[in-house]
């Protein structure tokens, strides 16, 4: 005897789930990959292969089915990334714990989006990145816009070769969560400049940045894990001077705008990355074998780039030092004490010295 | 009927060919004495050991192709090998012409000529690299040899400005110095 079973309440039609021509469901399917919901494996295609021609326009649904991903995905993927996460930060100088939306305002976390995201994503579905130019005008981007445009890069770059065709646009260039996610990418030159940070400080990018704590400070001891793996001296060479400049950067703006709770992500990394005892220099450098410097003074220099992110422990120190002479009855105690709880969790002395010691060995007249 | 000629041309040059390598690094000193007092037995113990006070208060020893300077106010070290030599590089070639077809013996010539300085550019680029090569060699075994004697240098530094710290803080006792271990007593009496 068979059992027939009755028919979903909501069938595709009319009461279904909405329908939306074959463009803007491949370009919804490609939103979904560049927000980290869908496998590359499934986009890779759809953005590599042919061409589609771009519609006059996109439908309402259409519209508002890309203004839904796009607003709960973003909000979902800093939920996930660490905004859930009962953690203390300072507002207005003083240490408030709590959830991302506990200790926020909603005013200080509204996604506000220009029109920017939206012409990507069609670019991206209508043709093949690196065969017709696209970029950002001019004009300042919002904070929800360079949210997006460091996430989708973030996935984006899984797909191989993809790169190259995407390092050079302003949009991404010059998008400072990009720089503080993969300076290597963006350091082709003997100087590279990173952009200002300085507005990552501020709300509602500030949130963000809180939110993203334990992804940073993951992706960053991944980085560094994986600089074994580099064997381009030249390649070692851009990416630590990248580096150097960017976290520099970084860490000059929050110490100006009196955020070091910001950079925890750096000192969690630190601690991950160090716990390991009696780490030796190969383990950043083993690797290199291709394109060696003739002159020793190329070879400590790219050797010193290796070592860019370990040279920040100096930076964080020397702020520990400072929140340890703040006095009871100083405007910044409550930051200061905040600070020195997360230094003594986080095991702040001994990777400063264990950074010490590995940044000694670069020192070619070290007593041995 | 054609004729066939043959064209020999001879280049050479002279090139100052430089291999240069330079590292710089500091020495750590500890802070016993005021900086301009721990400055002052620095200068005093290279003084001792070969170099010379330049008109900057910066101490120099030469030695051959490789110059150490030592800055005593900051402790900043710099290693420097420089070779430099000129090289007379002489190029030749043999080419056929005929007479009737292909370029005239003037433009020949000279395109043989442009080819020749192109070789002479190379032959000089690749000796370049070798004096390089050579230059940072020189320094690497130098480092080896330096690196000893400049500890010997800091410890006898750090020795006297703990000596001279231990009389300003009491009339010295008894002195003890084991030159194996490099252990330093102090009794003072205060």
């Amino acid at each position: 005897m068979s059992v027939t079973v009755a028919p979903p309440p909501n069938s595709p039609g009319a009461s279904g789930p909405p329908a939306v021509p074959r463009f803007e469901y491949n370009l919804l399917r490609i939103l979904r990959f560049v927000l980290g919901f869908a496998p590359p494996e499934q986009t890779e295609l759809l953005i590599q292969g042919r061409m589609h021609p771009t519609p006059p326009c996109l439908s309402p649904v259409g519209v508002q089915l890309v203004r839904d991903t796009l607003a709960k995905g973003l909000v979902r993927r800093l939920a996930h990334a660490g905004g859930w996460r009962n953690a203390a930060f300072l507002r207005q100088g003083q240490p408030t714990t709590g959830r991302a939306w506990e200790r926020v305002p909603l005013a200080e976390r509204l996604l506000a989006f220009s029109p920017d995201p939206l012409a990507f994503l069609i670019w991206l579905t209508a043709t093949r990145p690196g065969d017709f130019p696209w970029d950002r005008e001019e004009s300042p981007s919002t904070a929800a816009d360079d949210l997006f445009f460091a996430v989708a890069y973030e996935n984006l770059r899984q797909i191989p070769d993809l790169i190259e065709r995407l390092n050079g646009k302003r949009v991404f260039r010059e998008n400072a969560l990009c720089w503080l996610l993969f300076p290597g990418d963006f350091g082709g030159t003997e100087a590279p400049r990173p952009p200002d940070f300085a507005p990552w400080f501020q709300p509602p990018r500030s949130v963000f940045l809180e939110c993203l704590e334990p992804m940073l400070a993951r992706h960053w001891v991944q980085t560094e894990r994986e600089k074994s793996r580099i064997e381009d001296w030249r390649i070692m060479r851009r990416q630590g001077q990248a580096e150097a400049v960017a976290l520099s950067a970084f860490l000059a703006a929050a110490e100006a705008a009196q955020r070091p709770d910001l950079a925890r992500f750096l000192l969690r990394a630190l601690a991950e990355l160090l716990r390991v005892p009696d780490l030796s220099r190969e383990f950043w450098t083993g690797g290199l074998r291709e394109f060696r410097p003739t002159r020793l003074a190329d070879r400590l220099e790219t050797e010193q780039a290796a070592f860019a992110f370990l040279q920040q422990a100096e930076v964080l120190e020397r702020w520990n030092r400072r929140s340890r002479t703040v006095s009871y009855f100083d405007e910044e105690y409550a930051a200061s004490q905040l600070w020195k709880r997360d230094w003594e969790t986080l095991n702040g002395d001994q990777s400063v010295t264990e950074a010490q010691r590995l940044l000694a060995t670069l020192n070619p007249l070290r007593p041995t | 009927m054609s004729r066939a000629y043959r064209i020999t041309v001879k280049e050479s040059e002279i090139h100052s060919l430089k291999g240069q390598d330079e590292i710089s690094t500091q020495l750590e000193l500890l802070e016993i004495l005021p900086p301009e007092a721990m400055a002052e037995l620095l200068k005093g113990e290279l003084q001792n050991n070969g170099f010379k006070e330049q008109p900057d208060g910066r101490l120099v020893r030469r030695d051959g192709a490789l110059t150490v300077t030592v800055d005593p106010c900051n402790g900043e070290v710099s290693v420097k090998s420089e070779l430099a030599k000129d090289v007379a590089i002489t190029v030749d070639r043999s080419v056929t012409g005929f007479d009737d077809v292909g370029p005239d013996e003037t433009a020949m010539r000279e395109r043989v000529r442009d080819e020749l300085k192109r070789d002479i550019q190379n032959k000089a680029n690749q000796e370049t690299e070798r004096l390089q090569s050579q230059a940072t060699e020189t320094l690497e075994r130098h480092l080896d040899e330096l690196q000893p004697e400049l500890s010997r240098v800091i410890n006898k530094v750090t020795r006297d400005a703990l000596k001279a710290k231990a009389a300003q803080l009491g009339s010295i006792q008894e002195i003890h110095e084991d030159s194996e271990s490099g252990d330093l007593t102090i009794k003072i009496e205060v």
